[in-house]
């Protein structure tokens, strides 16, 4: 049987260094309402977003 | 190469709404020709910002989300991304979204007065209708048809209705988008969702409510696109969990003309060239000259 081995979440951030800024950006402002600047303004609340996004990236790499 | 009145598609697959940006940010990580095409977020009126945070939220196999419809407003995106649009390797659908019907022509009238090479639009109905209470537009089938009857009345473009899966018999809203002169349906947006943190014992969305994407909901967008095949002639553009080649051919098979990918694109927004790639080795290894020649062609048993 073939085992799929889970990335782990600094491959999957890693990965996502190819993203134009232009692209961060409106992930950033789909996000919040001002953007980039609420990850400045508010790290820790940003982190633990971040966090949960590569944790739910995991999961959807593990069913594909 | 698969068709929408006139219009061709290089690819069955599409970038849905709100998942690809306005569609010009990822030019140079996407290779887009190998898309049908690209769908901009959706454009209001007037500029939005949305709803507080937290407003994308994480959920088993989807995701849930109550943006409230953050976008530049129509003036800033004829200015400032319809010239790049008009440079990208493929289609791209304008999606559009209102509180009024007026709201939707005004859109489309200043859309249609920029030199613009989109071909056409699709219509966000989940929206609420200001002058009928709030109730919105995709959960009634009159509302339905005389937004499409207005929508037709400003456009030679194609008109595509997104419908909402919110409803009792979405068939219904089908055929008055059909009735109302559509070139197509999308189906289906998102379901209405709720998250609550166990541990503060708070909503998790700041809006309460939010709509649920992604591969939870692909049953119930197979159902929906299956009982729209069934009702009506315009092409189904089916979307909803998408995440496999597999998937791909349960919407074909289902009765979708198209698809698109929506929820995917967040983890990785080149998802669907690769889906692109696989689906056209599954063509071959299956001896089908395109996707299009098992539309609708599921046995019952």
């Amino acid at each position: 049987m073939l085992v799929k081995k889970q990335k782990y979440k600094f491959q999957i951030l890693w990965s996502m260094r190819q993203w134009p800024l232009s692209y961060i950006n409106w992930r950033l402002t789909t996000a919040y309402q001002e953007g980039w600047k609420f990850a400045v303004k508010h790290p820790i609340i940003f982190i633990k977003d971040l966090w949960n996004f590569l944790d739910w990236c995991q999961k959807i790499d593990d069913k594909i | 190469m698969i068709e929408i009145s006139n219009i061709k598609f290089n690819s069955p697959i599409i970038a849905a709404s709100g998942t690809f940006g306005y569609g010009d940010e990822v030019e140079s990580l996407v290779d887009l020709e190998k898309l049908g095409c690209v769908i901009t977020k959706s454009i209001t009126l007037k500029e939005k910002i949305g709803n507080p945070h937290p407003r994308i939220i994480e959920s088993s196999a989807g995701m849930l989300n109550a943006i409230g419809l953050s976008n530049v407003g129509v003036e800033n995106f004829c200015k400032k991304k319809l010239s790049s649009l008009n440079n990208i390797k493929t289609n791209f659908l304008i999606s559009i979204a209102g509180t009024k019907i007026e709201d939707y022509v005004k859109i489309i009238e200043r859309i249609e007065q920029s030199s613009s090479n989109h071909i056409g639009y699709e219509v966000n109905i989940s929206c609420p209708n200001v002058k009928k209470g709030g109730l919105v537009f995709g959960v009634s089938h009159e509302m339905t048809e005389q937004l499409t009857i207005a929508i037709r009345k400003c456009t030679k473009k194609l008109v595509i209705m997104k419908l909402s899966p919110n409803v009792t018999c979405i068939e219904d809203i089908a055929m008055a988008a059909e009735n109302g002169g559509a070139d197509a349906v999308s189906a289906i947006n998102t379901l209405v969702g709720l998250g609550i943190d166990v541990k503060t014992r708070k909503m998790k969305l700041h809006n309460i409510y939010g709509g649920l994407s992604g591969p939870a909901i692909k049953p119930i967008a197979l159902a929906n696109v299956h009982k729209i095949f069934k009702s009506i002639k315009i092409p189904i553009i089916g979307l909803g969990g998408i995440q496999s080649v597999d998937d791909i051919v349960e919407f074909f098979l289902a009765g979708a003309h198209l698809v698109q990918i929506g929820t995917l694109n967040y983890r990785d927004p080149s998802t669907g060239v690769r889906l692109a790639l696989e689906l056209k080795k599954y063509c071959l290894e299956n001896k089908l000259s395109s996707i299009h020649d098992i539309k609708g062609l599921v046995e019952y048993r």
